[in-house]
This record gives structure tokens, C-alpha cells and sequence, in this order.
């Protein structure tokens, strides 16, 4: 059954999603194309950063329209009359959350691909050649200082990702979820919660920068911190790992908190309009 | 890790760049602006498909009154072979050149300053090659030039070049530094006098060609009165020279006034 609702939501978010791909890699083909009559004049200039303009900003809207469409599709499929479907199907709650989340992030990262491309099309001929054997030269260098490491490093770079990507997500369903409590104005405190959480972090933050130095006058504290520094100087590729791994964990860790609350409020305080 | 860091930052530059690099015609811009050694032992240079040979060194341990080719332009980059053209800058040298009257470079000079070995290593292009040492080993040093910033057509805006003092201003410097010290004219203000305007002549053969290591200090003091020096370098290190400023004599300061206050020209191209 979950194997179902992925599937049916896969195909809402490509009606609504994959057009807009198309048309970022239809625009890069059109850059390409009047790179073909390549002049010194102005006319050219203007019509070729025109071209580049479009294509950028056709980028932008699409990684943006990826991650509204998610948390549109995300309320609209749960709290609001289509709710009344969806929660009359022989799925938990968890499951309806897994399934929007899983489809939510391939799509974000299908329109990763769709800018990859469209890039690459921009760029096709010697101008993507010299682009990546500077990648190319690069990245030897990197493994030329770090060796195996380089390889750990991408793919918890790509676990990082995949999992923040995961994290956001399920922070907007969360505060979406939290906003359905209410029987008016359930958009307005979603975003109230929202704006709450990014303003708890940042009183946390400054609450950081102000402790802070009082902590490193102490002298243990100051000890401890030069002993952490000094590791990381012995140990640079080892210290990288850890703070990758630390990271990634943190995002882990706030998204299972997220998803847990959504799910026990989808679970005991579903209150559809 | 800093490497780590700085080929990260690299990275995403490249990013950054690739979508208004699209035009070709940047990219032949910057293939034109990139040389590559030919091997390990960077005896031979390739830049835009021509070959430039090494000829020439000059130490810059110590005081040499050799002649050496003058090069003043400067934007081109040399790499090892297999760093990509979009790298040049980050892992290239940077080096001065000289041009002929088609714009391509002559003369390369490249700065090596590993430990121990500070000097400049002249390349020069392969068919100009023999001129250029018959003429190095003719180059008499009895002119005088100066660097500065003049109003290019070409370019359509301020650039920075060599200008050929004028044989009345290569007298008066000339004979002012070879008459011997006076302190009755030389030393009648210089004690406390603060000098607000300096400008650096370096010797050069007739043609703008070559330098050596002399440089002459120019200055106008706060009366209006010229003194000039002779310093002689170890490095960048100011070692032997004249030890008193020599003041030009009245009638002459005409002579020198314009190298301070006039408009420069374009100068001729030196091959």
C-alpha cells in the first residue's frame, strides 16, 4: 500500500514539477543555441546576458517551486478536504509521512539534476570541457592530500545532504502540523511556529556568543579547548570525519524529532477542515 | 588543510563562473593569456603556439650592470602542462612581458624566487631568438627611462608604461651625477628638507630594449629645487649608492621640470 501512495504522489509532483524541469533545460538548449552566433557586437552581448539571466533565475524558481510543491502537496493531501481520502486508507500515519517525504526529496534532487544538466547543455562544447578538467584537477589535488579520505569525504557530503534535505522537510511538516491545532488562521501559526523556532535558534546563538568568552576564561575550559585544537592539528582527516558525522547526526536527530511530533499529531490531533 | 580549503574555495568559484563563461570568446581570451612549460626542466615555454626558449638570467643577489631585456606588460600566466586553462591564475606564475608590433609577446620574463635562488629567467620567442641576443650583446645603457601611467588611445584609458627621458633631461641627470660632490650647492637645504615628489630612472639603451640593476632616485623638494642619486641593490636590499642627494644646478631645472607635471603620450613599441 505504501508502495501505492508513493507511486500516486510521485504523479502529482510530476504534473506539477516536471514542465518546469523541461523548461530550465529548453532554456539552457536556447542559451546554447545563441552561443552559436557568437559576435563582439552589443546586440549579441545583450541578447547572450539576457539568455544567462533567464536561465539563472529559471533555476532559482525551479529549486524553489520543488520545495514549496512539497509542503504544498504535504498539506493539501493531509490537513486539508483531500485529508479525508488519504486518512481513510489502510496506512498510519508514519507511513503517510515516510511517502510524501520520500517523494518530496526525489524530486528536489530530480531538479538538482534538471539544473545539472541544463548547466552542462549551457556549456557544451569547450567552455564544459575546460570545466571539467578544472573539476577534474581539483579534485586530484584533493586526493593527492587527503587520498582514500576524498571518497569518504563526497559520500558523507552526499548522506549530509540527503539527510538536511530530510530535516527541512519534516521541519515544515511539523510546523504545519502544529498549525492544524487550530480551527482559523491554521497557515498563520504554522508560520508563527516557524518563525519561533528560527528566532529560538538565534537567542540560543547569542546566548553562545555571549557565554562564550566568559567559558574560555576559565582555565580548564581554555585547557580542554587547547587540547581539542591540538587533536584536530595532529589528526586533520580524522577531526573532518567526525565533525561531518557530528553534523549529519544533528540533523538526524532534530528530524526524528520533527517526525516524531508530526506523527503523534497526525496520529491523536487530526483535525481536518 | 588549508589546500583543502583553498581548492574548495577554488571549486566554488568555478562554480560560480561557469554559466557567464559560456562565450567562447573568454575562454579564448584566457588560452591566449596561458602559457605552458614543455617539460620538467622549463627550458622551453609554449604560448600561443609558438615557442619561447630560455636565453637569459638575472640574479637579483647582487648588484649587476649587465644589460637585460625590459619587460613591463603583464596578464599572462604559465603553467605546468596539465593545469587546466581555467586554473592559470590560481596555480600559474604570473609574469611580465614585452610585445612586438602585432601584440604578440617577445620577451617572457619569469621571477623565480625559490629559497636561495632569486632571479629572473627571459625567455625569448624562438624567431626573434638571434636578434635578440645580438642585440643584448650590443646594448649600450646611456639613456634613462621612467615608468608611469599615461592615457592609452588603444586601450581608451590610463595604463602604466615606459617613457624615454629626452636627450636635454639624459644630459642634465648625467652630468649632475658625474661632477663631484659639492657641498656648498648639494647640501645648502637637503639636512631638513622634506622631498614631496620622487620618481625612479632606470638606464636603458636607445631602443627601450634593455635595463640593468642602477636606479636613479629623482625628487623635487618643498622649494622646488631637483636632486637626484644613484642606488645600487643586493635583492630588494639598497646597498651602495651615492651617499648625498645632488642638487641640479638652476639653469637646468627647466629641463627636468616636465618629467614631474607633463602629459605623456603613447610610446613607441619597443620591437
Amino acid at each position: 500500500m505504501v508502495g501505492k501512495m508513493i507511486k500516486y504522489d510521485f504523479m502529482s509532483f510530476f504534473r506539477l514539477i516536471f514542465p518546469v524541469q523541461i523548461i530550465i533545460i529548453g532554456l539552457a538548449g536556447l542559451n546554447r543555441i545563441v552561443q552559436i552566433f557568437e559576435t563582439q557586437s552589443s546586440t549579441y552581448r545583450t541578447v547572450f546576458v539576457s539568455s544567462i539571466v533567464l536561465l539563472s533565475v529559471a533555476c532559482v524558481v525551479a529549486a524553489v517551486m520543488s520545495y514549496v510543491v512539497a509542503i504544498v502537496r504535504f498539506y493539501q493531501g493531509l490537513y486539508s478536504s483531500e485529508g479525508y481520502l488519504s486518512h481513510s486508507l489502510p496506512l498510519t500515519a508514519a507511513q503517510h509521512i515516510t511517502s510524501k517525504l520520500i517523494v518530496s526529496i526525489l524530486f528536489e534532487l530530480g531538479t538538482a539534476l534538471a539544473i545539472f544538466i541544463a548547466v552542462n547543455i549551457a556549456t557544451l562544447g569547450d567552455v564544459g570541457v575546460e570545466l571539467y578538467k578544472a573539476g577534474g584537477y581539483l579534485l586530484k589535488q584533493i586526493y593527492g592530500e587527503v587520498h582514500f579520505n576524498m571518497v569518504l569525504y563526497i559520500l558523507e557530503a552526499i548522506i549530509f545532504v540527503i539527510v538536511a534535505l530530510a530535516t527541512g522537510l519534516l521541519l515544515m511538516y511539523f510546523c504545519i502540523s502544529i498549525g492544524q491545532l487550530v480551527n482559523r488562521k491554521k497557515i498563520l501559526l504554522a508560520f508563527g511556529v516557524l518563525f519561533g523556532i528560527y528566532m529560538l535558534g538565534q537567542i540560543i546563538g547569542t546566548i553562545g556568543i555571549i557565554v562564550g568568552p566568559i567559558l574560555v576564561q576559565n582555565e580548564a575550559f581554555r585547557a580542554f579547548l587547547q587540547n581539542i585544537s591540538d587533536w584536530f592539528e595532529l589528526h586533520v582527516t580524522s577531526g573532518v570525519h567526525i565533525i561531518a558525522w557530528i553534523m549529519i547526526l544533528l540533523q538526524a536527530i532534530f528530524g526524528f524529532i520533527y517526525f516524531l511530533i508530526t506523527e503523534r499529531i497526525m496520529t491523536k490531533r487530526l483535525n481536518l477542515s | 588543510m588549508k589546500k583543502v580549503i583553498r581548492i574548495t574555495v577554488c571549486a566554488l568559484l568555478l562554480a560560480a563562473l561557469c554559466l557567464s563563461l559560456s562565450a567562447c570568446q573568454e575562454l579564448d581570451d584566457l588560452k591566449e593569456k596561458r602559457g605552458v612549460y614543455t617539460d620538467e626542466t622549463k627550458e622551453e615555454i609554449i604560448l600561443r603556439g609558438k615557442t619561447y626558449v630560455k636565453f637569459a638570467e638575472q640574479g637579483m643577489e647582487s648588484f649587476h650592470e649587465e644589460a637585460y631585456p625590459i619587460t613591463d606588460a603583464w596578464g599572462i600566466y604559465i603553467t605546468d602542462e596539465d593545469v587546466p586553462v581555467l586554473l592559470a591564475s590560481q596555480y600559474g606564475e604570473s609574469i611580465r612581458y614585452n610585445v612586438d608590433a602585432n601584440d604578440e609577446p617577445v620577451i617572457l620574463s619569469v621571477s623565480d624566487s625559490s629559497p636561495y635562488r632569486q632571479k629572473y629567467i627571459y625567455y625569448c620567442r624562438e624567431d626573434m631568438l638571434d636578434e635578440v641576443k645580438a642585440k643584448m650583446g650590443k646594448a649600450t645603457l646611456d639613456h634613462f627611462y621612467t615608468e608611469r601611467s599615461y592615457w592609452s588611445n588603444k586601450d581608451d584609458s590610463y595604463v602604466y608604461g615606459k617613457k624615454l627621458l629626452s636627450k636635454e633631461a639624459t644630459d642634465v641627470i648625467k652630468k649632475t651625477l658625474e661632477r663631484p660632490y659639492d657641498s656648498n650647492v648639494d647640501l645648502a637645504e637637503t639636512a631638513d628638507i622634506f622631498f614631496y615628489n620622487w620618481k625612479a630612472l632606470y638606464y636603458t639603451d636607445e631602443n627601450l630594449l634593455f635595463k640593468n640593476d642602477m636606479e636613479i632616485e629623482l625628487v623635487e623638494s618643498e622649494t622646488g629645487a631637483y636632486y637626484v642619486k644613484r642606488n645600487y641593490y643586493e635583492g630588494e636590499t639598497m646597498v651602495d649608492g651615492d651617499l648625498y642627494w645632488k642638487r641640479i644646478s638652476k639653469e637646468d631645472m627647466a629641463v627636468i621640470e616636465p618629467l614631474f607635471y607633463e602629459v605623456v603620450e603613447e610610446p613607441e613599441m619597443a620591437f
